[in-house]
């Protein structure tokens, strides 16, 4: 097997996990509760994204465009999620969301996509810091109130704060060694490349361990 | 081409980097559960600590309408039945030394005794005030008694809430007689719209209130607490007095009249 054949295997993992999991869950998709959906639909989105930027690069050789957009959502996912977990009676929250996807809709107006060297993935990065955000202000409320959520939803934002925690230094870097040899890119996008897959069959797993129990 | 632009140099840092946050994120989330963990096994042994002492208050609730039983059976027994025997004997055997009637008196004054001991009469219509004066008007011979009352106009003590605040003060004082070797009682009043507060206080010689070996009574008293959903705080420390503050909500009040 050649380095291509890996290659393309890799880069087809992160479909795979998340086609896997919208199949498995879409079985008893009525019987998630509302964080659960929302998951689902986040890998529904991801696995749609990805078939996108397949297309688009086959079509133009270019798909840069779809990472502040898939941060747009993710971000609208994940605050929607979040919402209901940690922030239901936040006044502040929706219009610090808002602000935050206002400014991921502009770095999708500015940036510049076509050209790779030019490219600046902040409003990825800015997604990701927020739901890291996120995941800590839900653990510093847990601590906080001396409430103790069920080991589901425990694992569920540990899971989401680790795998964001990595996307997000995996998108700064990004940024900053648009230069780099892309060998020493390679070594990260690797990284990425299996941790993403590993996130979706972790998410499958949590909306499985949800859907089995009935309600 | 600098050292530290060598892509070796770059690699090697990327992945201190990416270890050190990695590191740090796992031991976030681990040190957060150990937390939760040993917060919710707090809470687990705090739950059962509370349930445990639910357990006793009930065990002494018990103990304590025995205690009362046993008490109303003995008033009945020694006085009334007494005095009722003596009137039937006087009047089988045609008895002229005893007086009957003045017997008869006595018995229904028993009876009576006996009957507000169990039931305060005209509970609803005797403000609480003039509760506590009645109660520490017969303690005047042998204290010193201290009388500060304040009263809302148009605040009002529901029926039930006057009944407990009776019984705890019952309670208290009959504490003050048999142990405390006090020379001044005080008693504080305030009845307000929201809330009545009710303080006694004594300069007798107190006791440990974290013995374990607490009595009937003040289990009696921290149950008609909890029946009020009410506050109290008992402060006393050998030698230096024994102070009783209970704090009643209003709601409640309202909530008992309903």
């Amino acid at each position: 097997m050649t380095d291509k054949y890996w290659l393309e295997f890799l880069l087809a993992l992160p479909a795979i996990a998340s086609f896997t999991g919208i199949a498995i869950c879409g079985c008893f998709f009525r019987r998630l509760n509302t964080t659960c959906k929302y998951i689902y639909f986040y890998l529904v989105i991801s696995f749609i994204i990805d078939l996108l930027s397949r297309y688009l690069n086959i079509a133009y050789q270019n798909n840069l465009i779809l990472v502040p957009v898939f941060g747009f959502i993710e971000l609208l996912l994940f605050s929607k999620m979040y919402h209901q977990l940690a922030f239901k009676n936040n006044r502040f929250f929706k219009p610090i969301i808002g602000f935050l996807l206002i400014l991921i809709v502009v770095d999708i107006i500015n940036c510049d996509a076509s050209n790779l060297k030019h490219f600046q993935s902040f409003g990825r990065v800015l997604d990701g810091f927020s739901i890291i955000f996120f995941s800590l202000y839900f653990y510093w409320k847990m601590l906080n109130n001396g409430t103790y959520e069920n080991n589901g939803i425990l694992r569920l934002n540990a899971g989401i704060f680790l795998f964001f925690l990595l996307n997000s230094f995996w998108f700064l870097i990004a940024n900053f060694l648009v230069n780099t040899p892309y060998n020493v890119i390679f070594i990260i996008w690797l990284i990425n490349i299996i941790t993403t897959p590993l996130f979706y069959t972790f998410l499958t797993f949590h909306l499985w361990q949800n859907g089995k129990t009935l309600k | 081409m600098a050292e530290w632009q060598d892509p070796k140099i770059i690699a090697l840092w990327i992945t201190v980097a990416f270890t050190v946050i990695l590191v740090l994120g796992v031991a976030i989330v681990f040190f957060v559960r150990l937390h939760l963990k040993r917060m919710l096994v707090a809470q687990q042994k705090l739950s059962a600590e509370k349930l445990m002492h639910q357990k006793e208050l009930l065990e002494y609730s018990v103990e304590i309408q025995e205690r009362e039983r046993k008490r109303i059976a003995s008033d009945l027994h020694d006085e009334l039945i007494g005095q009722l025997n003596v009137i039937r004997l006087s009047i089988v055997s045609k008895n002229t030394t005893i007086d009957t009637q003045e017997m008869l008196s006595g018995s229904i004054a028993t009876a009576r005794r006996i009957s507000h001991d169990l039931s305060p009469p005209l509970l609803e219509e005797t403000p609480f005030s003039e509760w506590i004066y009645n109660m520490a008007s017969p303690l005047k011979p042998h204290y010193t008694i201290r009388l500060n009352i304040w009263k809302d106009p148009s605040a009002n003590i529901s029926k039930d809430v006057k009944l407990q605040l009776i019984r705890i003060l019952q309670e208290f004082i009959n504490n003050i007689i048999k142990h405390a070797n006090a020379k001044t009682i005080s008693f504080s009043l305030r009845v307000a719209k929201s809330y009545v507060a009710l303080q006694i206080t004594d300069d007798g010689k107190g006791f440990d209130t974290r013995s374990k070996t607490q009595g009937l009574g003040l289990k009696n008293m921290e149950l008609r607490m909890q029946l009020l959903k009410g506050r109290y705080k008992l402060k006393s420390s050998n030698d230096s007095g024994t102070n009783l503050l209970i704090l009643v909500k209003t709601p409640v009040c309202m909530e008992h009249t309903q």
